[in-house]
């Protein structure tokens, strides 16, 4: 019996299936995040928690309690939105007694614990000012010390630092792991960027189309997806489709991958795979290596299509048998500055950094990969109601 | 003249007539309302209070100020709780025939007041009967017949205003107070009613100047005894022009220009208050601010 027990919780809007039978368990103490594309129905899987929404079916319990009838004021679930929702009319200190207030919490009391939030969060000194006359950052502090005041049972953050400038944003997500970790709060955490829920999540819920592909911890998720919207998902990745043929016991070889030219690509594997089966490979862009001196050298060659600096290494596109494979050389590798576009270059890599995923990739997959790939934030290109973003 | 220089003439120019045309009927009765003479005559024979002291001297004003201040504060009262209510509902209910409902509350601004008037006549004096209920009558003549009348005809302003405040309030402030535990009572109270307070104030300050210098509906549902102000300065005048007219309707004037300026006061300090220390850095949560004025509700 896990702290949070989310059990077959689905939600329509109309005839649009929002939610499509959720379940997850989350430990006491841990943080988790939702990461999906909008719409993918994790904004309302948190409203359904916080009681702003009702579930049309499925059973909500925190502590062992059962949740589903009891109204959001009652239910002692601490909230911090996107946009802060700070009460624009009542000064910091105001904002996070109010929570105190409505528990008709003695004053001497509300005055130290509101101090002690404020604190907390680092913002000690603010308490008469107006929340207008905040920056962004601090604005999203207050809220979250409104949040906690309360000792809620579960912390909920709704993209809370999707609106937060990318330094800024580094910085809170420190902070908000720091403090998540000394409360020891149960938090569920509303995400679309990866990046965030790799860093700051215990375990990431990955979901699209109102469903939960995968639930694990960041490295599980990330080194063998159980799928490959789950590997485009979380971080960069090569997504090679073909057909599975045996070698050797526990070994296997891709055939028939991107035109359907290119050189078999061998692989591990640990479930057992028929012959001839449709099978997907995962092959993440840091683990290809390039060779520009020898193009025979490699498993595959390809052309460079397209190079780019970012610092600490070079993202490259190489065109190898008709498919658009994605490479990140290190700066410290000895030809890194080498690299030309259009050069003739041989791509080799470890067979054990392969990850094979039974099955391929049918055209809805492919698109929702797409989607992702276009760093689409708000893309909802796959028709799916946005009710994540649109109340 | 070049176009440009044509335009910065003559908009100013067009501005400067209006203005002209529409202050100096104004500005022409005040100074006629400080005339020493007996007649209504531009300009005045000599200056004087004696029309001010003749106001509070006749019985005739006497009995009619208060009327028109009771009914116009009634009308605010009423007006301004109905309208309330009816604004929460059209925002935040949803219920069949809502826009039927939204548009009867919003008539009174389009129909015109002498068929209001007319209506309104026969039920406060004849009573109208649905069923085993009647409603109005034996009202004609009386404050209480005269401020359900005025409030009929005040309503849409409050409601206009509180509603289009109601919907600036952004939903999440309400879902984080009933995250911290407030109920629906306590959101309303310490959420949304402060928030929409100036507005508010604001619908219950058109309310009472609908009522403070209303006269078509007045004139229909007054008695002798009791009237308001302005359908005596009509009556006053039909028979004569008599300078008291002109002093009284100086005083109406006064008083709106006095609750228009309060209101005004009353923005800025809000303002001032919500901006205390830094400038404001842009929040969506509390940038929009109530309406206070009919002009964007309106248009």
């Amino acid at each position: 019996m896990s702290f949070v027990e989310l059990r077959g919780i689905t939600k329509s809007y109309g005839s649009a299936n929002v939610l499509d039978g959720i379940d997850l368990s989350i430990e006491e103490g841990e943080f988790v995040s939702l990461l999906g594309p909008s719409g993918c129905g994790k904004t309302t899987t948190l409203r359904i928690v916080a009681g702003f929404d009702r579930a049309d079916a499925g059973s909500l319990e925190v502590a062992g309690e059962r949740l589903d009838d009891v109204p959001a004021h009652k239910r002692n679930i601490g909230v911090v939105f996107q946009h802060y929702a700070l009460f624009p009319h009542m000064t910091v200190s105001q904002n996070v007694a109010f929570g105190l207030r409505e528990r008709k919490v003695g004053k001497r009391e509300i005055v130290t614990r509101v101090q002690e939030a404020l604190d907390t969060v680092q913002m000690g000194g603010v308490g008469q000012r107006m929340p207008a006359a905040l920056s962004g950052g601090q604005q999203q502090r207050i809220a979250l010390a409104r949040a906690l005041v309360i000792r809620p049972r579960v912390l909920l953050l709704d993209e809370s630092l999707g609106a937060l400038d990318k330094r800024l944003r580094t910085d809170m997500q420190v902070e908000l792991r720091r403090i998540q970790r000394e409360h020891g709060i149960t938090t569920i955490f509303v995400t679309h960027d990866q990046e965030e829920a790799l860093t700051l999540s215990d375990r990431i819920a990955v979901m699209d189309a109102g469903r939960i592909l995968q639930f694990d911890t960041p490295a599980a998720s990330y080194q063998t997806p159980s799928s490959p919207y789950v590997a485009a998902a979380l971080g960069e990745a090569n997504i090679l489709t073909g057909r599975a043929r045996a070698t050797r016991a526990g070994e296997a070889e891709l055939t028939g991958a991107a035109d359907g030219t290119a050189p078999p690509v061998p692989f591990a594997h640990r479930s057992p795979l028929r012959d001839g089966a449709a099978c997907t490979l995962v092959l993440r862009p840091q683990d290809v290596r390039v060779h520009p001196d020898d193009p025979g050298a490699g498993r595959w060659t390809g052309r460079i299509r397209f190079v780019s600096f970012a610092g600490s290494m070079s993202h490259l596109i190489v065109d190898a048998y008709g498919q658009q494979l994605k490479v990140q050389v290190p700066q410290d590798a000895e030809h890194a500055f080498e690299l030309r576009e259009g050069q003739q270059v041989g791509l080799s890599w470890a067979s054990s950094r392969v990850h094979a995923i039974p099955g391929g990739v049918d055209a809805q997959d492919a698109e929702a990969i797409a989607a992702i790939d276009g760093g689409a934030d708000d893309l909802d290109a796959r028709g799916t109601v946005a009710a994540d973003s649109g109340r | 003249m070049t176009p440009t220089r044509r335009r910065m003439v003559v908009g100013p120019l067009v501005c400067a007539v209006v203005t002209v045309v529409l202050v100096a009927p104004i500005v022409v009765a005040v100074i006629l309302s400080f005339t020493a003479g007996n007649n209504l005559s531009f300009p005045p024979d000599g200056l004087s209070l004696r029309w001010y002291r003749a106001i509070f001297t006749s019985s005739v004003w006497t009995t009619r100020i208060p009327v028109s201040i009771q009914v116009g504060l009634s009308t605010a009262l009423l007006a301004t709780a109905l309208g309330a209510l009816c604004a929460v509902a059209i925002t935040r209910g949803s219920f069949r025939g809502k826009g039927l409902v939204t548009a009867l509350l919003m008539a009174p601004l389009v129909v015109p007041v002498v068929v209001l008037a007319t209506g309104e006549f026969f039920v406060m004096s004849d009573g109208w009967t649905v069923g085993g209920f009647t409603f109005g009558g034996d009202l004609i003549g009386t404050r209480l017949g005269l401020t359900l009348a005025h409030t009929v005809l005040a309503l849409p302003y409050p409601t206009l205003l509180i509603a289009t405040a109601l919907r600036q309030v952004d939903p999440d402030l309400e879902l984080a107070a009933m995250s911290l535990g407030a109920g629906a009572f306590s959101r309303f109270r310490r959420i949304v009613l402060p928030l929409v307070a100036p507005s508010v104030l604001a619908g219950a300050m058109f309310a009472f100047l609908t009522s403070w210098d209303e006269v078509v509906m007045a004139s229909f549902l007054s008695s002798g005894r009791v009237s308001t102000v302005p359908v005596q300065i009509l009556n006053e005048l039909q028979f004569a022009l008599n300078p008291t007219a002109a002093a009284i309707s100086s005083l109406l004037m006064l008083v709106a220009i006095l609750l228009v300026t309060l209101l005004t006061v009353a923005r800025r300090l809000v303002r001032l208050r919500q901006r205390r220390a830094f400038s404001s850095s842009s929040s969506s949560s509390s940038s929009s601010r109530p309406p206070t004025t009919l002009g964007p509700v309106l248009t």
